[in-house]
């Protein structure tokens, strides 16, 4: 039927124009395109595109928008305090404030020689532990604050010890567990039995069987974590206290954890399953699913997710937080103890990356960025407003 | 205010506040909706666009505008677009199959297009037509003929059954047929 035939290619069509096709499709659609008659019809859709997206744009952010960060700059400027622009926030009502990052933030301001000294600082002594369902738990210390800790090799030697036992007792049918916890200001990375990779930020939780189910592979997890699942037929799936996730084989970032407002799934690629509350979600790449956990609103958002999971990479990554949530970011990912005293406005928002960069780059960035100062007291920082 | 006048330009110049406000409440919104559809992405086009007017401001003294400020505006927002665009994963897509230039001239809104349209009968007559569906049926003719989602996807998504996506869409096709025959009567079905 005409109706029928048309309705694939305008899928197609529309695909590549909102930047979802895939790279069989964008092949399909350069010889499609080459055909003249094609070629008119694709300007025609073109248009209808523009216009309705545009329409759609126009209602959604009908009341976004208005002068105050265009006037803020055009003041600040004018008292020749020039902040490079990160990037935008889309809370439209907070202020926005930008952190100033790295070197070039310290040369401008020339005040290298007033920093504080953070040498008395203490770093949070926990180490990162692997627990087995036996009650053996193996600890794993690890000095470097920066560096993501591959422990497969732990797991592989502790594994075969427990399953050379656990063969000999006989008891081949008892689902045996694995659990690693990891402290703040640590991340390791580690394979699952059937070969998917984990990356397990700092102060997060994961359980997983030491071997799978043939119909499903199951994990819970609290905290946050960055998988790579590879490709089977039977199902990934990742347990957390407000939503379960489904996929077949794809890369994907979750956080959930018991303090926060929002549980989230960031997708990298292929797509995934979202299940809370008996509702299920499909979401696309570079897509943000986040489930507040008090209204139990879920909501969809586009996101840059190369830029929001280079967590993985070691690059801290601080995009639209309030400070209360970036001085908890920072406190955990350096696993230092953080004192605000400060009265900065749970309003502003910050954004930046932290390009494994030591804390005292970090935290002189945040204090003259938000305007504040800091000092070592008892091994814990403190900040307080200047 | 005209502001495409040469006493607006010369405001400009000499660093209204008054001027520049006016020229982002005027404009903002559809440079957003511009870079929106080129970068598909929401906080990047904000970005950029908010960049473009900060740059302007950075450079108001200097600045030399040969055409209308409202062109130059969607020409510099497709400018920031474009160098934004290369770093990203979809035009790598293209980029690695040689497909480059068809993303660039094809693809990609140039801005004397988006100006054309902006004003143009064609969009007055669609935009009239979209408005007039009911709001559910509205949504999901956006989300399989915008978005590209299959029927099964816009169902799962909407959580309702594959039947009445295809109802709702039926219904939709007849109501912009009646008003956008002669446009849409291939592109719709």
């Amino acid at each position: 039927m005409h109706m029928y035939k048309n309705s694939g290619r305008n899928t197609l069509i529309a695909r590549v124009l909102s930047g979802r096709a895939t790279k069989e499709e964008i092949l399909a659609f350069s010889e499609w395109i080459k055909d003249y008659g094609n070629e008119l019809y694709f300007e025609r859709f073109k248009q209808m595109w523009h216009v309705s997206v545009d329409s759609e744009y126009r209602r959604v952010n009908s009341s976004f928008g208005n002068s105050s960060r265009l006037i803020g700059y055009i003041r600040a400027s004018k008292r020749r305090y020039l902040l490079k622009r990160v990037s935008y926030i889309s809370y439209s009502a907070a202020a926005a404030v930008i952190l100033l990052f790295g070197v070039y933030a310290l040369a401008n301001l020339g005040r290298q020689s007033q920093k504080p000294d953070l040498s008395a600082l203490n770093y949070i002594n926990d180490s990162v532990k692997v627990e087995f369902d036996n009650g053996n738990i193996v600890h794993k210390v690890v000095d470097s604050a920066n560096n993501i800790t591959n422990i497969e090799k732990v797991l592989e030697e502790k594994s075969a010890e427990l399953f050379m036992k656990s063969s000999a007792s006989g008891d081949k049918a008892i689902k045996v567990y694995n659990s690693i916890t990891t402290p703040p200001g640590e991340r390791v990375v580690m394979a699952l039995p059937d070969g998917s990779k984990v990356y397990l930020t700092s102060n997060s939780y994961l359980r997983y069987p030491t071997q799978f189910d043939k119909d499903k592979r199951e994990v819970t997890l609290t905290g946050r974590a960055y998988f790579e699942v590879k490709k089977s037929t039977a199902p990934f799936i990742v347990n957390t206290s407000d939503m379960n996730i489904e996929v077949l084989g794809t890369s994907f970032d979750v956080e959930s954890r018991y303090i926060g407002s929002n549980t989230f799934v960031i997708l990298v690629e292929g797509s995934v399953k979202v299940m809370a509350d008996g509702k299920t979600r499909v979401i696309y790449p570079d897509e943000q699913i986040s489930l507040h956990r008090l209204t139990r609103e879920m909501t969809v958002k586009n996101v840059d997710s190369k830029l929001l999971t280079m967590w993985k990479d070691g690059v801290l990554v601080v995009q639209g937080q309030s400070f209360d949530e970036l001085v908890e970011n920072i406190s955990s990912w350096y696993g230092v103890e953080i004192i605000n005293l400060t009265t900065v406005s749970n309003r502003e928002r910050f954004n930046g990356r932290f390009d494994r960069e030591d804390i005292q780059v970090a935290i002189e960035a945040v204090s003259i960025s938000a305007k504040i100062k800091y000092r070592v007291h008892e091994g814990k920082l403190v900040l307080e407003d200047r | 205010m005209d502001t495409n006048s040469k006493d607006f330009l010369d405001s400009l110049k000499k660093g209204s506040e008054e001027a520049f406000t006016l020229l982002y409440n005027r404009f903002n919104l559809s440079l957003c909706s511009y870079a929106y559809r080129i970068l598909n992405n929401d906080n990047d086009a904000k970005e950029v666009v908010h960049n473009t007017f900060c740059k302007i401001w950075d450079n108001r003294k200097t600045i030399e505008i040969n055409e209308s400020l409202k062109s130059y505006l969607y020409k510099s927002v497709y400018n920031n677009c474009i160098s934004h665009l290369r770093k990203r994963k979809q035009f790598a897509k293209f980029a690695e199959q040689g497909l480059a230039d068809l993303y660039f001239d094809r693809i990609i809104q140039n801005p004397h297009a988006e100006l054309r349209i902006i004003d143009s009968e064609t969009r007055k007559i669609i935009l009239a037509a979209i408005d007039e569906l009911p709001k559910r049926c509205r949504e999901i003719f956006v989300k399989c003929k915008i978005d590209g989602l299959s029927y099964p996807e816009v169902a799962e998504d909407l959580q309702i059954s594959v039947k009445t996506v295809e109802a709702q869409m039926s219904i939709a096709l007849r109501r912009l047929r009646k008003h956008l025959d002669w446009l849409l009567i291939m592109i719709i079905g």
